[in-house]
């Protein structure tokens, strides 16, 4: 029988003590440490908890736990207790725990999702999102096993994934065939989707934002003569940098057989419309009907 | 009694750690115990070896009416070092809003430990400790700061007929005889006190005034010369709590890297 394979560890910082508490002489560094970790603490407290209760003090010590290990493993050292505690050493808690912290806002400066809102440049969404970000992941309990560091790396992979449809999405706005569009808000995924469907027209054209008439008049058009799907495709690609290409060429294999079937088949113009608009053009379609 | 030393430093460190924890009426079980057993010298022994922050966290917990014997036994000096200690809870907050409350507290606090007994000699001995020190004479201070009149009336008399023939005063206030002790007992500490509260004041060359604040604006200059103005309640509180020592100040750590600050959210 196959057993999971889980491995349990403390946070970075307490694997690094535990190495520091093998030393023969650990006593001139245990204490700067000492005092290194309780000032950081105090100022987590100050910004963060609150440093006047007990409660304050106690969320802000595993919050310092929790950043100062993020920090030492986001260093790409060796795994081993002593090569986390000299890194800690060498730095110093203070610039280790500001690594930690340096990370958890390049994490927060990246879109959640792929829609930006103009929420999102608000100065006090932003302190409170970097502050949700640090409290979710660096709240660590020493005495617990510890895999904020998986967490970060995913939420890092998934955050830049939605920056590079957000770019993307920013690039064909810039190119939408009639001129380019400002809005500060912005569904990624929905100019993605429109950009890839209104594509099989095959006109070269670069098609950002839709409304409802110039869907139905683009399923009358295909229906009435089917353009050469892939041809059609491959003319739009021309014209995107190669750094978006593989994105579009994921979406445009998502829809070969879903959606773009759909327009040339002969179901009703409306439903198809109705799916459209409902699970593709999203937030970049315009609401009036001219 | 050679046969005792072996159990202080025992004792000491269970009182530490009790007090610590936040339990002085164990605490104060264990020097009834100490006392029972071994005498009250011993008692005097332990709270002469605990530490001073210590020592004021114990204290602290038995003024007003509840009697602690470390209130009766602990040595001068000590209590002179412990009393560095005892603005370490106040915030600057507290000491805005209601200065009365903890200068209250702190009177009850010294008013405690020097009548506790009836001792003059240890009375005397503690007064000298306490203001030999500068946080000690800033403490006394803010006592005194709470009955401006009355200590201008009895510096006033004591400048002019000395310590021993005056003590008249019209007044009943708490502090009055606390004042009269020093001034009796030690014509050093009570000048030391006087300055502290008075920093201006030069005897004979101008007067003593209770309150600058009555008529700020139309004669300052008039007022600078003639009068001498004592610091407000509030002032001197500041200055104690700017007094307790802290252990970053005292021990700078050498080798140890600047530190960021604020910077570590940077």
């Amino acid at each position: 029988m196959q057993l999971a394979n889980i491995t349990t560890r403390p946070p970075h910082l307490v694997q690094a003590l535990e190495a520091l508490a093998q030393r023969a002489d650990y006593r001139a560094a245990a204490d700067t440490l000492l005092d290194e970790l309780s000032g950081i603490t105090v100022l987590v407290a100050k910004r963060y908890t609150n440093d006047k209760t007990a409660e304050g003090l106690q969320e802000a010590y595993h919050l310092t736990v929790g950043c100062i290990s993020l920090g030492i493993s986001q260093a790409e050292l060796p795994d081993t207790d002593e090569s986390k505690l000299s890194f800690l050493l060498h730095h110093g808690a203070e610039y280790v725990f500001q690594m930690g912290f340096r990370h958890i806002k390049e994490l927060s400066a990246l879109p959640y999702v792929a829609f930006i809102s103009e929420f999102d440049n608000d100065s006090f969404v932003q302190q409170r999102n970097l502050k949700a970000l640090f409290y979710e992941i660096c709240r660590a309990d020493p005495s617990a096993t510890w895999a904020a560091d998986d967490v970060y790396r995913r939420e890092l992979a998934s955050r830049r994934e939605n920056q590079r449809f957000v770019e993307c999405a920013r690039w064909l706005r810039k190119q939408h065939y009639a001129g380019p569009i400002k809005d500060s808000d912005l569904d990624a995924n929905a100019v993605i989707a429109i950009a890839v469907i209104f594509g099989i027209a095959g006109d070269g054209r670069i098609v950002a934002r839709t409304g409802q008439k110039d869907i139905e008049s683009l399923i009358s058009r295909t229906r009435k003569t089917p353009p050469d799907i892939e041809a059609a495709w491959g003319k739009l690609l021309e014209h995107i940098p190669v750094e978006f290409q593989p994105l579009l060429r994921e979406r445009m294999d998502e829809y070969r057989d879903t959606i773009i079937k759909k327009i040339l088949s002969r179901s009703k113009a409306k439903t198809v419309i109705t799916e459209i608009q409902d699970f593709y053009a999203g937030n970049e379609l315009d609401v009036e009907y001219p | 009694m050679p046969d005792n030393k072996t159990n202080l430093p025992a004792i000491s460190r269970q009182v530490t750690e009790l007090v610590l924890a936040g339990s002085t009426e164990h605490a104060e079980e264990a020097f009834n115990e100490a006392a029972e057993q071994f005498g009250d010298l011993a008692v005097v022994e332990v709270l002469d070896s605990l530490e001073p922050q210590v020592a004021s966290l114990h204290l602290s917990a038995f003024d007003g009416g509840k009697l602690s014997l470390a209130t009766l036994l602990i040595p001068p000096k000590a209590w002179a070092e412990s009393l560095a200690f005892f603005a370490a809870t106040w915030d600057e907050d507290t000491i805005e809003d209601e200065p009365e409350v903890l200068a209250e507290a702190l009177f009850a606090h010294i008013h405690g430990v020097v009548f506790a007994s009836d001792d003059h000699e240890r009375r005397a001995a503690l007064i000298h400790e306490a203001l030999a020190t500068d946080w000690g004479t800033t403490a006394f201070a803010v006592l005194f700061s709470t009955a401006m009149e009355e200590i201008i009336e009895i510096a006033n008399d004591i400048h002019n007929h000395g310590a021993h023939r005056s003590g008249q005063t019209t007044s009943d206030h708490d502090v009055i005889p606390l004042a009269l002790e020093i001034a009796r007992t030690d014509e050093d500490a009570w000048n030391r006190v006087l300055f502290e509260l008075f920093p201006d004041w030069q005897p004979g060359a101008n007067e003593l005034r209770a309150d600058s604040e009555d008529d700020d604006g139309d004669d300052d200059e008039h007022g600078d010369q003639e009068y001498a103005s004592g610091r407000s309640t509030r002032e001197l509180l500041l200055r104690l709590r700017k007094q307790v020592p802290s252990k970053a100040v005292s021990t700078p750590k050498k080798g140890a890297r600047p530190s960021l600050g604020e910077d570590i959210f940077a």
